[in-house]
């Protein structure tokens, strides 16, 4: 292997932040010399020309460039910085585009038909895994599917015999990893008793356990157990039945159709996992999603790992086939906390992806992997005004010089990160829209837990309704840098919303430097494929 | 309280109690309660509703008056609390799961639920009177609790409130046990489990990428309840 090579691209990186990160006050010079030596070192820069052994596709759903800074913000603030100087791993990647995110039938789409567009090369309608445009909605018919189903970079990874693998956060049956190994007219489809009566097109599970030839999936971590298992047993950690009507216990057929196969539910279990005796693996680690990186160690009952340790044991499983493999790793929490319009946990999910990329970047060759970082859509999240440099990124906006925080023209203090909709409006929000349950007063909203005497404490905050804002609200540091805060929003719904605006995409290894300047989304599948090589 | 009916109360030696092994054991009951919202000036009813309730050893359930709108608490075996909203209409349950409990703001204690107050709560609020309601001792209790006055008759064998009144910005919300009965022998029947498991199941953490969906347009500009 060429070391010079191997260095470069985080090389690249580090001179961009070098002699900052750490410089609390860099002189003229830094600054000059810093992105002199930027530029060199890109001008050294050797694209990897050859084939890719190995492509492993990162999707942090839902992080768009606004969420990209912030968390690099955050991560740099954690460790002491001031924050904007900081890179997150995949940040020091030397190439990168700009990925337009359009469906067929969408401006602002869904995670279906982007990761559909990214896995096919073809992109397709709203909520549409893996099927072309002439597949209606919800199509039930598995023959109609089936004539229509767009052969994915993971399928044609396995045609190969190369190993391949999925792992998210989200439910392994959710659009994203979905997308990679299942073709469907509806992303909800996920077990068979969520199909209406009479549709024959498999459910997802079942689509991603009966994928079986060359050995079928070798890994898969996430969450989703009761899509997996039949209504007459129980969920091992919760005790909650689970959702198959058709009374397979997919769990064991994964054992039983796969050699050296394990199946795991828990943290224990997965460090027990040798992946050096254990070719096939599956890992459900709750019945739905995983927990958010920030609950996840503190609320879990039964332990699960992070989005790190599940790259790294699935690389370690998948690397022991010469011929490569295809691993997709999803953050798929990022969107959820964004929908629910709380940034802290959008961040904090996005600086595990990073730590999950650096895994990926320490256990591989650059020389013979490709590692792509990218989103399926944006989020309607804004980093405004005019903070200070350092000041904290989910803190109230304090300018260069001030010494108390900014305010508006009522005179009110206001937060650099905010959400064009959603449910941090900050009127006087209800349960119901004959508002009839008031859930919080006018102003700062957040993940209270109701206490209160006669609170079942099902009442959260789970708005469908507003009273018109009257103003803004007197925050407070305290107020927006709490966990459970929910940043303002101008139009109140009841989820933040997905957002139209590109992507970005980082790359490094082989055939990285095909990603250049703004570029429709599948065209992410074609440079997968010409660096494995599957267009020759 | 002068509104309550409690025809059955009498038969509450007969109730089969619900196991509970963390508490004492809860009688399984069927109970039809009304909310009021009154004016404090002239008395008058703002708002009124009736909703039912049923709790056995493992559930608790409710259901508004329409029929529609209900929720479902279930103790797992592992001593989890499982819950969900149901939209009978739709034969759609919304689920919450464990791992998003904190992004809800949803948090769950059984004794609770199962009693529509917890043991401290009814604890901090000072016996003013004991009386007998249909053969049953109840006890007349008053307090503040979070800086809200609160006033609770509360029947002991039962383990629920008969009516609950606190003051809300200058409104009186009075919550009235209306009839109580053994939950066999109720004419109102709470869903079976088997029912709504059959229900099409959403997680609630995916509506926000269930824009489309028809249901869910539809729940999340119409719907909501709490008791």
């Amino acid at each position: 292997m060429d070391l010079l090579r191997k260095a470069l691209p985080a090389a690249v990186a580090a001179l961009v932040t070098a002699g900052i990160a750490h410089a609390a006050d860099p002189t003229p010079q830094d600054w000059f010399k810093n992105g002199q030596a930027t530029v060199k070192a890109s001008k050294k820069l050797d694209p990897v020309r050859s084939r890719a052994k190995n492509v492993i596709l990162f999707i942090g759903d839902g992080m768009g460039i606004s969420t990209i800074t912030a968390s690099r913000i955050y991560d740099g603030q954690s460790k002491g910085g001031h924050g904007e100087e900081n890179s997150l791993s995949f940040e020091k990647f030397p190439y990168s585009a700009l990925s337009k995110t359009y469906s067929v039938d969408q401006q602002t789409p869904d995670s279906a038909p982007t990761m559909t567009a990214m896995v096919t090369g073809v992109k397709t309608i709203g909520d549409s895994l893996s099927v072309n445009q002439y597949v209606a909605h919800s199509e039930p018919s598995a023959s109609v599917v089936s004539a229509n189903r767009l052969t994915t970079i993971l399928e044609q990874a396995k045609a190969r015999r190369l190993s391949v693998g999925v792992v998210s956060t989200a439910r392994i049956t959710h659009a994203t990893p979905a997308a990679c190994y299942a073709h469907t007219a509806n992303r909800d489809w996920e077990a068979d008793s969520d199909k209406p009566d009479g549709a024959t097109v498999p459910d997802i599970a079942a689509q991603l356990i009966d994928f079986n030839f060359n050995g079928g999936i070798d890994v898969a971590l996430g969450g989703g157990r009761t899509r997996f298992i039949p209504n007459t047993k129980l969920d091992p950690e919760y005790g909650v039945k689970g959702k198959r009507k058709d009374n397979r216990d997919l769990t064991q057929d994964w054992l039983a159709t796969r050699t050296n196969a394990a199946y795991v539910w828990n943290l224990a279990d997965f460090h027990s996992v040798d992946p050096n005796k254990v070719d096939h693996l599956l890992g459900l680690f709750e019945p739905s999603h995983l927990h958010y990186e920030a609950d996840r160690v503190s609320s879990d009952k039964a332990g699960e790992p992070s989005l790190t340790e599940m790259t790294a044991k699935a690389i370690q499983i998948l690397q022991k086939n010469g011929k490569g493999y295809f691993l997709m790793v999803e953050a798929g929490r990022i969107d959820h906390a964004h929908h629910a319009g709380n940034a802290y946990r959008a961040l904090t999910d996005t600086q595990q992806l990073s730590e999950a990329v650096q895994a990926a970047v320490n256990a591989t060759d650059p020389e013979e992997t490709l590692i792509i970082v990218t989103a399926d859509h944006s989020h309607t999240f804004t980093i405004g005004g005019y903070p200070r440099r350092g000041n904290p990124i989910l803190g109230l906006i304090q300018g260069v010089g001030a010494t108390s925080p900014d305010r508006d023209l009522m005179g009110l203090p206001y937060t650099t990160l905010n959400y064009a909709n959603g449910p941090g409006y900050t009127g006087a929000s209800y349960a119901d829209g004959k508002k009839a349950n008031p859930l919080q007063a006018a102003g700062p909203k957040s993940f209270t837990i109701a206490t209160a005497p006669w609170a079942s404490g099902s009442e959260g905050h789970l708005p469908n309704a507003y009273d018109p804002a009257t103003g803004r609200p007197a925050l407070t540091q305290a107020i927006v840098q709490n966990s459970n805060y929910l940043q303002e929003s101008i139009i109140p719904l009841n989820n933040e919303t997905h957002a139209a605006e590109d992507v970005a995409i980082l790359a490094t290894g082989p055939k990285a430097y095909l990603f250049r300047g703004i570029i429709e989304q599948n065209v992410i599948y074609h440079v997968m494929a010409e660096a494995f090589g599957f267009n020759h | 309280m002068h509104r309550i009916l409690l025809s059955l109360f009498a038969l509450i030696g007969m109730l089969p109690f619900a196991a509970a092994d963390d508490a004492a054991a809860l009688p399984e009951v069927a109970c039809r309660y009304e909310m009021r919202v009154l004016g404090t000036a002239h008395g008058r009813v703002n708002a009124s509703r009736s909703w039912y309730f049923w709790r056995t050893g493992s559930t608790v359930q409710t259901r508004d008056d329409d029929g529609d709108h209900g929720e479902i608490w279930e103790r797992t075996d592992k001593n989890v609390i499982a819950y969900r909203k149901l939209y009978h209409q739709d034969r759609t349950a919304v689920e919450y799961a464990p791992a998003d409990r904190a992004i809800h703001g949803l948090d769950f204690d059984w004794q609770r639920l199962a009693s529509m107050l917890a043991p401290k709560d009814l604890e901090a609020l000072k016996v003013s009177q004991r009386k007998t309601i249909n053969g049953e001792p109840a006890e007349l209790r008053k307090g503040v609790i979070g800086g809200q006055e609160l006033e609770v008759t509360w029947l002991t064998q039962t383990r629920l409130p008969a009516s609950i009144k606190k003051t809300v910005q200058g409104e009186i919300h009075l919550l009235e046990l209306q009839e109580l009965r053994p939950i066999e022998l109720a004419p109102w029947h709470p869903t079976p489990i088997e029912t709504i498991d059959a229900y099409r199941q959403i997680d609630a953490t995916d509506l926000g990428d269930m824009e489309n969906d028809p249901f869910v347009k539809k729940v999340l500009h119409e719907n909501g309840h709490h008791h």
